[in-house]
């Protein structure tokens, strides 16, 4: 079910590298239990959009607001920085396109899975490890496998423990860019399964960056189609892929297609 | 029993005890910041040794800038006085600083270390000096310095739990038999150097200074006198230390850490106490006591 | 106009422009109204192109209109869907508005059962609960059961649209869409889904549906809609000289 409160909120929001402009006066919103799509081709904005949305790069103009836990909607910039570490901790998980770049490769899969946890607090290892179990066995990788290096997975099986580990401790907020990027057909078929039922199960608030509107069509409720940094069409992914109202919305589909 | 050798510096055209005394000023004030910030690691203008990274030179700086006439300096590696780096290191300020030398724990001023903290407890107006090799408890999980800065800076400290996690994940106990992470001042999460985690609660509230100096990695730390030092555990994974079967074969003891030493190249092997002076010590007390049924020796 | 209607749909106008192809305008329909209450079955008639498919996916939200109301009966209160907050759409193709097409969208690697079971579950069922909904349908709908645990992709076209038909009746919608439900159906198949409708209509769903084959569309119908009595005039403009 899609809550009514708004949990992250961008209004206006310009990212600028230099003189470049990469986002130009970008707003959404994003509620519990809905799937955000944010599509287009490299260079189009989006991932510079979501670094900014994730706290990492204050945006030149406009605002990033966040529901944050016992403050309500918050500007996320306006926050301290050990707070806005605090809150990316802990009510925010990210899946990268490259596990490289969300794991410890020379951590243990477990333990790639518990240290989100550990940064909540949990100090006990009996119910550390049985959640690890739990959640290899959610991503349907063997649990006898928990004590292997992610370097010794492949990167289907890597992306796998990322997700876990960008789950395990129950964020309310989730940003994934590219989260199937990179892998074979069928393993991205695999992986989208798998995170379409997480996001139902566990009522996830998403935000996925993609270039893939099979991903978009796949896991999003609503899309942003993005252009030259600027957003183009906004709307129900089932209206935006079938009955694209902008120019470049329509060549996209029809590329695609 | 203790050797203690007195002698007058007898390197000519250096400054006394080796640095020059700006360096030794620089180094005394960031020990001073140090001791203010217990466990909290200060950076610092480490200088070029006689010895190569790697070696003590963190130690060797720490105990050159407050090393002075009347002080009396005893130099051990990993318990032992008489192994090769000790000998040379101690060797170095009898002959830059012309300091009284020692064995004997009890008669130092000043003691520096590599590995091991001695068996015998010190005393208030005593200086333990210890080498670090890298001085960041983060360093292992986390390369980048900027992450780990604000780790400290904001106490997050999920990385050094995670490590106890893994040793208990991987091996069914602590990995860190030696360097054990510790909470120091209820503040800084610090490593005690690579001591054994047998010599952690050595740390902990004893009545003399503690020095941490790591040349390669430009850092200093330290424990004021009387501060808490507690060795950071899983809740339900209690710490734990290393535990032998019998005692040192040569004194007896069953209070101090042994080492396993090969005897023969058939696998022979005797436990004896890492810390030589200690042991030597508890040898002497048995031959005047004279002939007793065997001590301590538990089958 | 009755109080008691599911769907009121006024002055709907539907345009598309091609981008692509110099700017294509082509208009479909204007200043549509339909009304459909409870029990009824509307059936869209018109020749092929005429708009009918389009009429059904403006209903639906999936194309978006250039003018008009289209109110639904939802949770007690009318909601137009034109002005409606992509969140309150989702919400009423949740609750109110079914809708099922020619074709099933194939989904990779989900199992048959769990298609037809995905909508109520996202409506909370419980597992168990949806299982057996779905199993009573698609027993209904004559899968053979060793199908169930499959991927429908390599079904046959038939075996597809009755995962398909089992999908949308599963759950109780106010407002059904059915667009060519049978059309890849053989005729007792095509029974069974008639029957499907009627226990819908008798149900109080009001269901707007384009049927092709004559047959299911007597049976089910209780009146006609002719679309083209409103189709959109072509603009001056795009009328070649």
């Amino acid at each position: 079910m899609i809550g009514d409160k708004i949990l992250l909120e961008a209004r206006g929001v310009t990212v600028r590298y230099g003189k470049t402009v990469a986002c130009d006066d970008v707003s959404l919103d994003l509620r519990a239990g809905e799937v955000l799509g944010i599509v287009g081709e490299s260079g189009s904005g989006k991932t510079s959009l979501l670094t900014s949305l994730s706290g990492r790069l204050r945006p030149a103009a406009g605002e990033v607001l966040f529901d944050v836990r016992g403050q309500g909607l918050a500007d996320v910039y306006a926050l301290s920085e050990p707070e806005r570490r605090r809150v990316r901790r802990e009510e925010w998980g990210f899946v990268h396109q490259n596990p490289r770049d969300g794991l410890r490769l020379r951590i243990s899969a477990g333990g790639n899975i518990v240290e989100p946890l550990l940064m909540c607090g949990e100090r006990r290892y009996e119910p550390m490890r049985g959640t690890a179990v739990q959640w290899l066995e959610r991503v349907e990788l063997d649990p006898a496998r928990i004590d292997q290096r992610p370097s010794q997975f492949s990167g289907g099986m890597q992306q796998r423990v990322q997700i876990a580990r960008a789950l395990a401790h129950q964020p309310r907020l989730v940003l994934m860019d590219e989260p199937t990027g990179g892998l074979d057909v069928s393993v991205q078929a695999r992986l989208l399964d798998l995170l379409r039922g997480l996001v139902r199960e566990l009522d996830l608030a998403v935000m996925v960056v993609t270039h893939d509107l099979a991903v978009a069509r796949l896991l999003a409720d609503r899309l942003m189609v993005m252009k030259d940094g600027r957003v183009v069409e906004t709307g129900l992914t089932d209206q935006v892929l079938d009955d694209p109202q902008d120019a470049y919305t329509q060549l996209l589909v029809s590329a695609a297609m | 029993m203790t050797a203690q050798t007195a002698a007058k510096p007898t390197l000519t055209g250096y400054n006394y005890a080796y640095l020059d005394e700006q360096t030794k000023r620089m180094i005394r004030r960031t020990m001073l910041k140090a001791i203010a910030i217990p466990g909290y690691q200060v950076p610092f203008g480490s200088r070029e040794m006689p010895i190569p990274y790697g070696w003590g030179t963190g130690g060797m700086q720490l105990t050159a800038s407050l090393i002075g006439e009347s002080d009396v300096f005893k130099c051990i590696d990993q318990g032992a006085d008489d192994t090769t780096n000790a000998v040379s290191i101690r060797a170095f300020f009898a002959k830059v600083a012309g300091v009284t030398t020692t064995e004997d724990t009890e008669a130092a001023t000043i003691i520096q270390s590599r590995h091991r903290k001695p068996e015998h407890p010190l005393r208030e107006g005593q200086i333990m000096v210890y080498q670090v090799p890298q001085p960041d408890p983060l360093r292992r999980f986390e390369a980048r310095e900027t992450e780990t800065r604000a780790m400290h800076a904001y106490s997050e400290y999920a990385l050094p739990y995670l490590g106890l996690y893994e040793g208990y994940a991987r091996l069914g106990r602590a990995s860190s038999a030696a360097g054990h992470p510790v909470l120091t001042n209820a503040r800084y999460v610090m490593t005690p150097s690579p001591i054994p985690s047998f010599d952690n609660p050595k740390l902990d509230n004893s009545p003399e200074l503690q020095l941490f100096g790591a040349g390669r990695e430009k850092r200093i730390y330290a424990v004021p006198p009387y501060t808490s030092v507690v060795s950071l555990h899983l809740e339900d994974k209690p710490f734990e230390t290393q535990r032998w079967g019998a005692g040192c074969e040569l004194c007896g003891s069953t209070d101090s850490y042994l080492d396993e030493v090969i005897t023969d190249d058939k696998g022979g092997r005797m436990f004896v106490c890492s810390d030589t002076h200690y042991c030597a010590i508890r040898r002497a007390e048995r031959e005047q006591a004279g002939p007793a049924p065997a001590e301590g020796q538990i089958p | 106009m009755s109080d008691k209607a599911s769907l009121r749909v006024t002055g709907l106008a539907k345009t598309f422009t091609l981008h692509n192809q110099d700017s294509a305008i082509i208009p479909v329909f204007e200043a549509l109204e339909l009304e459909v209450s409870p029990g009824e079955c509307v059936v869209l008639a018109g020749r092929s192109g005429a708009g009918k498919s389009t009429l059904m996916r403006s209903i639906y939200s999936n194309y978006r209109v250039s003018g008009g109301q289209l109110l639904v009966r939802h949770r007690g209160a009318m909601v137009d869907l034109v002005t409606a907050s992509p969140q309150q759409v989702i919400d009423v193709r949740r609750a109110t508005l079914g809708h099922v097409g020619q074709f099933l969208r194939v989904i990779p690697r989900v199992p048959a059962i769990e298609i037809v079971m995905e909508p109520l579950l996202a409506n909370g069922w419980s597992r168990d609960n949806a299982r057996r909904r779905a199993q009573e349908l698609l027993t209904r709908l004559n899968l053979p059961e060793r199908l169930w645990a499959l991927p429908p992709a390599t079904f046959s076209g038939g075996e597809q649209q009755r995962v398909n038909i089992a999908r949308g009746f599963a759950q109780h919608f106010p407002i059904l869409l059915l667009d060519e439900p049978t059309a890849s159906l053989d005729p007792a198949n095509r029974d069974i889904v008639v029957g499907l409708i009627h226990e819908a209509l008798a149900d109080g769903v009001a269901i707007v549906g384009i049927f092709h084959d004559v047959d299911v569309r007597e049976r089910v119908a209780t009146r006609d809609f002719v679309i083209s009595d409103f189709a959109a005039k072509v603009p001056e403009e795009s009328v070649p000289a």
